[in-house]
């Protein structure tokens, strides 16, 4: 009781990141379907402006960046469909697989997180006000 | 022992003993931070969009001044707090006032049998929640060691009995993967508890495989022992326990694991000790032991 004035706060704030959408890169394409559910997206690189010109010539920059996502992730990517809010497909994660809701929250974030770093989603903060 | 946690979300309340202190809690709740601290620690658990509740503990050698405390804690919290108030929940002295765009309501209580004083949070958004408040509140209660000598925890989904003197060494909250493991006093006395979920994605082998293959390289002699059957499938194996080194206490190794038809999650339980028979008794005399009454441990003489 000593830490009384730390107590009750509320250091996970998750509620504005639970209401965000999630939208898919619509440059992204999907190169390969797998049938145990994995996919192979291909997204788009942006040239850095130093490989303009003379180093282009020199080295070749792969126009696009593959991802591979596993049958887990797969089924998140194609959640996000623009529509859903993470809170939206935290439940249906926790739902198909038999999670508690936090179990699924972290789950779902933690990976939504790595495919916005890879820019295979957009997100959208708070769309609705 | 262990016990399959599905029956959680069916009564809408579910009970959480931890540290000797157990309260009813809504089964949408969850624990996000815990404290392994015996002498003063906190638990807090939220729904799915804020912390709603938080269970705060400090040993105390006798029942502080409850006066005095409140009058303590009032003027700290006035700073922070707006149209602070004393109020009475069920026997319990306590504080609300509105902190943000929050109601904060504090109690407290001496848990006169183990010597604990708790204090209880509750967070709302909006109103203050007075009945949800009074039915926790008197949910409250001492979870002393039972008379066998085994100490009850609930927690994260498992029912656990562990002998008095073990302690919670280790407790690991992962999504889909929960572990807490009880040292005991001497070595290499501990005993383990896993629950694992999403079992259809990751586990390709019968749980007989995967059991054997969890016991690692200081099980020597691992023996398959008859299982509990039933629709959860109890999986049961015995060994030696050889750790490297030779200081080091030899010991017996039993571990169960099952799949619960309830939830579909994979419970794992080990037990890792140094005197080998007077730890098991493959009996079914505890009524809570549903989904594994042939891991039943009773504690061994000097423990008890």
């Amino acid at each position: 009781m000593s830490r009384r004035a730390q107590t009750a706060a509320a250091p996970g704030a998750w509620d504005d990141m639970l209401k965000a959408v999630l939208i898919p890169n619509r440059a992204a394409r999907v190169v390969r379907e797998e049938p145990d559910g994995s996919l192979t997206l291909a997204v788009p690189t942006r040239k850095p402006s130093f490989f303009r010109g003379l180093i282009n010539w020199l080295v070749r920059v792969p126009q696009e960046r593959l991802t591979v996502l596993d049958p887990l992730g797969a089924g998140i990517w194609k959640s996000c469909d623009g529509k859903r809010s993470v809170e939206e497909i935290a439940v249906r994660f926790a739902t198909f697989h038999h999670l508690s809701f936090h179990e699924s929250r972290v789950s779902v974030t933690g990976y939504v997180t790595s495919l916005l770093r890879r820019g295979v989603l957009a997100v959208a903060v708070n769309p609705r006000g | 022992m262990i016990v399959c946690g599905a029956v959680q979300a069916k009564t809408g309340m579910v009970e959480w003993v931890w540290r000797q202190i157990g309260v009813e809690l809504p089964a949408e709740w969850e624990c996000l931070q815990f404290a392994r601290d015996p002498e003063a620690g906190r638990c807090a658990f939220a729904d799915r969009h804020r912390y709603r509740f938080e269970l705060n503990w400090r040993k105390s050698p006798g029942e502080p001044d409850f006066g005095r405390m409140m009058k303590d804690y009032e003027g700290s919290l006035a700073k922070e707090w707006e149209g602070i108030r004393k109020v009475k929940c069920r026997g319990w002295p306590g504080l609300t006032g509105k902190r943000g765009g929050e109601v904060v309501s504090r109690f407290g209580k001496y848990l006169e049998e183990i010597g604990v004083l708790v204090e209880a949070v509750f967070i709302d958004a909006g109103e203050r929640d007075d009945r949800l408040e009074a039915k926790i509140l008197a949910s409250v209660r001492a979870v002393p060691p039972e008379a066998n000598g085994m100490q009850l925890w609930r927690a994260f989904g498992m029912e656990m009995r562990v002998p008095r003197t073990f302690e919670l060494g280790e407790c690991v909250v992962e999504p889909a993967r929960v572990g807490m493991r009880f040292d005991g006093p001497r070595s290499p006395d501990r005993w383990i508890f896993r629950r694992y979920g999403m079992v259809k994605t990751w586990l390709k082998t019968p749980v007989r495989e995967w059991l054997v293959s969890q016991a690692g390289e200081l099980a020597r002699n691992v023996k398959f022992k008859p299982g509990g059957g039933g629709a959860a499938q109890l999986e049961r194996i015995e060994g030696e326990w050889r750790p490297k080194g030779l200081l080091l206490r030899r010991g017996a190794y039993a571990a169960a694991a099952w799949k619960s038809p309830e939830d579909g999650r994979l419970y794992h339980a080990i037990c890792i000790t140094g005197r080998k028979s007077s730890r098991f008794h493959p009996a079914a005399a505890d009524a809570v032991m549903t989904a594994c009454p042939e891991f039943l441990c009773i504690p061994a003489e000097g423990d008890a």
